[in-house]
C-alpha cells in the first residue's frame, strides 16, 4: 500500500489523527523528567504522569493525554480510539511542539508510528527534532488543516496521501492541496538521511576548511586544551 | 520588485521548511550584512543552495544527560573530529546539595563524572571535561563565556536550547544538535535564519533590568515572534548593559522562538573576555580582536524585521500565566482571557486555571509558597549581588522555601568571597552548589505538588518546575523581594521601605 522504501519516504498514506489543540509543549508530548538519564537508576515520576502509566509514558508520545489517573486508558483520547489507533499522520493545531528541550519527542510519535505531522506551526526546536529524527513536518494554512480534519472526523477510516514528490496533501474527497518544502528537506526525507550521512560527503572540504581557517583565526584552535 | 518583498513574500509563502531560492539575494549582494550572515558565511563549508548550507562548528558542548551515548561512541573507535573544539561539563543532572561531593549517588551522572576512565579518555584527546570537583564545573552556558571557551565571532553548537545565551558575547549559538553528529563530522547542516533586530530606547527605570527588558519584548512581540529568526539585540540600552545582563537577554531569545540571539560585540565584551582562562594572550589577542571589530553589523545591511522597544516608564515585569509572553508589569492587573487576540483567548483561559488567578485581581500580593534563585538566565554574579542587596539585614518570610544556587563554582567563590553568601543563609537561603537544579529539575529538585514558585529562570510552562507546579518568571531582585515578603511583590517598594 505504501512506497515506502526501506527508510525513506516519497509518498505515505494513512489514517489521520486530528489533535487541533494549538501551543502544545514539546514537553508535552515528552515529558522529559525521568528517563532522561542514561542509566535508568533514578526515574522521576514525569509531570502529572499516573504512576501506572510511567512505564507507558517514557516510550509513547502524549503520556499524559493517554492514561487516567488510576493508570487506565482514556477512551476520550483520540489516539486511543478507533480508528485513529492506527494513524500514521497527525493533524496538529498551531505552534505545535513549541518550547523543549533535549526531549525525544519526535522519536516517541516515530515509535507510536506517526510517519507525518501536519500543522499551521511548530515550535524551531521541535521542528529541528523532526528533520533529525526523520518524522516528516508538513506546514499548511490552519484553515487547510482545519478541512482535512473536519473531514478526517467525518470519514476516518478514508486515508490521506502525502507525496513528497508532487508537494501534495490529498484524499479520495479532498483535492490535491500543495505544500512547500525545501529540495534539501525533500532528498533527504526520500532518501532516509539524517545529519551524518549528509554532512558525511562533505568531510574532504570540511578538513580543508577547518586547515584554511586555523591559519586565519588561530585562537580558536590554540587557546583550548591548554588550561593555564 | 524590491528586495525586501521579495523577501517578505517568499519567506511568507514558504513558512517553516523554509523556501528561499536565491540565498545571494540576503548574503552575497546586499550592501551590507548583519553580524548573523557575517558569522554564518565566515564557517560555511559548503552551500547546498535554498538557505541550507553545511557549517563549520568552533566549539561544541557535549550534553550532560547521555553520557553512555558518547562512551559508545569513543569505545567503538570512531574517529572524533575536532576534539579539542569540544567540552563538556555536569549541569543538569548534579545534585545541588553540598553533599554531593561525598556521597557520589546523589547525582544522576554526567559525561564528566559518570565513568572514572572516561574523562581520561576525554582528556586524552584534547576534550575539556568539567565534572563537579573541578573548579570550572557550573551550568554550561555560564561556564562558556567564563572560563572564555566562548568567543566572539564563533559558531558554537550544543544540544541544550538554551545555547543561544553566549551570543551575548558576540558569536552565533544554537542548541538542538546532536552530539554523534557534530562529534564525528565536525560540522552542522543548518538553514540560515532571517533577521531580525530589537533595539532598546528609552531609560531603564530603577531596579528595571535586562531580565525586565526581555520580559516585557517577549510580551510585546508573542513567543513565536522569533520564529527562522536570528534576533540581534542593538540600541543604546543594550550598549549601556554588561556582558552579564547581555546574556539574560540573549538567554531568553529561545522564549521567543528565535534560532539564536546575539548582541554585537564591542568594549564592554573586549574587557569581558580578555581575562579568561581560554582566551587568547599576545600576539593571537591582537590578532583575534582586529577580526572582532570587524563583526558588528553595516550601517546598510537591511532586516527582515525591525522591532524598536521603549523601555520608559517599564515597570519590573512578572509572569501570570504558563508561556513567557504571558507577562505584565507588576502593578498591572491579572488580565482576563477575553483582552486576548481572539486566537489566544484559549491558551489564556487555560494558562489562568492552571495558574489559579482571577482576572482583574493585581499580581501583587499573590502568597508563594517558594522561590528559586540561580538557573542560566540570571545567576551570575552581578545578579547575585542585586539579589543579596534586597536580601540584606531581612529575613525569608515564613513558610517560603527559598533557595539560591550560583551559577558556577567560580561564581560561588567570588559570592563567598564578597560575604553575599552569608547575607543569603542569615535571611534564611538555601546557599546550594552549582547546577541547573529546579528550573528543569532534571536532577530531581522540583517544586513541590501544586506549589507556586517565584523563580528568577526561563520557563514557565505546564510542569516545569514539578507537578501541578506554578513559576513565576521575574528578574533576580524580584524574586529575592518575594521571599522576603512572602508573596509576589514590586522590588521597588520593597527597597523604599513601603512594604515590611
Amino acid at each position: 500500500m505504501n512506497s515506502l522504501k526501506p527508510d525513506g519516504l516519497v509518498q505515505w498514506t494513512g489514517i489521520a489523527a486530528p489533535f487541533l489543540r494549538h501551543d502544545v509543549l514539546i514537553d508535552y508530548i515528552a515529558p522529559p523528567i525521568g528517563g532522561v538519564h542514561a542509566h535508568g537508576s533514578a526515574v522521576i515520576p514525569p509531570a502529572g504522569v499516573a504512576a501506572n502509566a510511567l512505564d507507558q509514558g517514557l516510550r509513547q508520545a502524549f503520556p499524559l493525554d493517554r492514561y487516567l489517573a488510576d493508570g487506565s486508558e482514556n477512551p476520550e483520547f483520540i489516539l486511543n480510539r478507533e480508528p485513529w489507533r492506527d494513524a500514521s499522520i497527525l493533524l496538529a493545531g498551531r505552534n505545535f511542539g513549541i518550547g523543549g528541550t533535549q526531549t525525544p519527542a519526535a522519536a516517541r510519535l516515530l515509535g507510536d508510528g506517526m510517519r507525518a505531522v501536519i500543522a499551521p506551526s511548530f515550535g524551531p526546536v521541535f521542528l529541528d527534532d523532526c528533520i533529525q529524527a526523520g518524522l516528516l513536518p508538513v506546514i499548511l494554512g490552519q484553515e487547510q488543516v482545519e478541512a482535512i480534519a473536519a473531514a478526517a472526523m467525518a470519514v476516518p477510516r478514508r486515508e490521506l496521501t502525502i507525496d513528497l514528490r508532487r508537494q501534495t496533501i490529498s484524499r479520495p474527497d479532498i483535492g490535491p492541496i500543495a505544500f512547500q518544502m525545501n529540495p534539501r528537506l525533500r532528498r533527504r526525507f526520500a532518501g532516509g538521511l539524517g545529519d551524518i550521512e549528509e554532512t558525511a560527503s562533505f568531510q574532504r572540504e570540511a578538513e580543508a576548511f577547518r586547515r584554511e581557517h586555523e591559519l586565519r583565526q588561530p585562537w580558536i584552535y590554540r587557546s583550548t586544551g591548554e588550561p593555564r | 520588485m524590491k528586495r525586501r518583498d521579495f523577501i517578505k513574500t517568499t519567506v511568507g509563502a514558504g513558512v517553516g521548511c523554509g523556501f528561499v531560492p536565491m540565498r545571494s539575494l540576503f548574503a552575497r549582494q546586499a550592501a551590507g550584512m548583519t553580524m548573523y550572515d557575517k558569522i554564518w558565511d565566515a564557517h560555511e563549508i559548503s552551500y547546498l543552495g535554498g538557505i541550507t548550507s553545511v557549517l563549520h562548528v568552533d566549539r561544541m558542548m557535549l550534553p550532560d544527560s547521555g553520557p553512555a551515548a558518547i562512551k559508545r561512541l569513543l569505545d567503538a573507535g570512531e574517529t572524533i573530529r575536532n576534539p579539542e573544539l569540544v567540552w563538556a561539563v555536569a549541569d543538569h543532572q548534579v545534585s545541588t546539595s553540598p553533599e554531593r561531593y561525598t556521597d557520589r549517588s546523589l547525582n544522576l551522572g554526567s559525561v564528566a563524572d559518570d565513568f572514572p576512565e572516561m574523562k581520561e579518555q576525554l582528556a586524552a584527546m584534547g576534550i575539556q571535561a568539567f565534572g563537579i570537583d573541578d573548579p570550572e564545573q557550573g551550568i554550561q552556558h555560564v561556564v562558556g563565556p567564563e572560563t572564555g571557551l566562548t568567543l566572539p565571532g564563533m559558531l558554537m553548537v550544543a544540544g541544550d536550547s538554551h545555547t543561544c545565551t553566549h551570543g551575548a558575547v558576540g558569536c552565533v549559538s544554537w542548541g538542538g544538535e546532536t552530539a554523534q553528529n557534530v562529534l564525528l563530522t565536525g560540522t552542522v547542516i543548518r538553514e540560515r535564519a532571517r533577521n531580525l533586530r530589537v533595539n532598546y530606547t528609552g531609560t531603564l527605570g530603577p531596579w528595571v533590568r535586562g531580565k525586565d527588558m526581555i520580559l516585557h519584548t517577549i510580551g510585546a512581540l508573542g513567543a513565536d515572534a522569533g520564529n527562522r529568526c536570528a534576533v540581534e539585540y542593538a540600541g543604546p540600552l543594550v550598549r549601556s548593559l554588561s556582558v552579564e545582563g547581555r546574556m539574560t537577554i540573549c538567554n531568553l531569545s529561545i522564549e521567543m522562538g528565535a534560532a539564536t540571539g546575539m548582541v554585537a560585540p564591542d568594549d564592554t565584551t573586549y574587557e569581558y573576555v580578555a581575562s579568561r582562562e581560554f582566551a587568547p594572550r599576545g600576539e593571537l589577542w591582537d590578532q583575534a580582536l582586529a577580526y572582532w571589530r570587524s563583526l558588528p553589523t553595516d550601517d546598510a545591511a537591511a532586516f527582515y524585521r525591525d522591532e524598536t522597544i521603549d523601555m520608559t516608564g517599564v515597570e519590573p515585569q512578572v509572569t501570570w500565566g504558563i508561556s513567557p509572553e504571558h507577562v505584565i508589569g507588576i502593578s498591572e492587573r491579572i488580565p482576563a482571557p477575553d483582552d486576548a487576540p481572539f486566537e489566544k483567548r484559549d491558551a489564556w483561559r487555560r494558562a489562568l486555571e492552571y495558574t489559579r488567578l482571577t482576572p482583574g485581581d493585581t499580581i501583587a500580593d499573590t502568597p508563594i509558597d517558594e522561590v528559586f534563585i540561580g538557573s542560566c538566565a540570571e545567576s551570575r554574579i552581578s545578579d547575585l549581588r542585586a539579589a543579596a542587596e534586597v536580601v540584606r539585614g531581612r529575613r525569608v518570610a515564613p513558610n517560603v522555601l527559598a533557595w539560591v544556587i550560583a551559577g558556577s563554582q567560580p561564581v560561588k567563590r567570588q559570592a563567598e568571597a564578597e560575604g553575599l553568601d552569608r547575607i543569603f543563609r542569615d535571611a534564611g537561603f538555601d546557599w546550594r552548589e552549582p547546577g541547573c537544579s529546579k528550573c528543569y529539575g532534571s536532577n530531581g529538585d522540583l517544586v513541590a505538588q501544586g506549589k507556586r514558585c517565584v523563580s528568577n529562570s526561563n520557563r514557565n510552562y505546564v510542569g516545569r518546575q514539578g507537578i501541578d507546579a506554578i513559576t513565576h518568571l521575574v528578574s533576580t531582585p524580584m524574586a529575592a523581594a518575594a521571599a522576603i515578603a512572602g508573596r509576589i511583590v514590586d522590588v521597588r517598594r520593597l527597597m523604599a521601605g513601603e512594604i515590611v
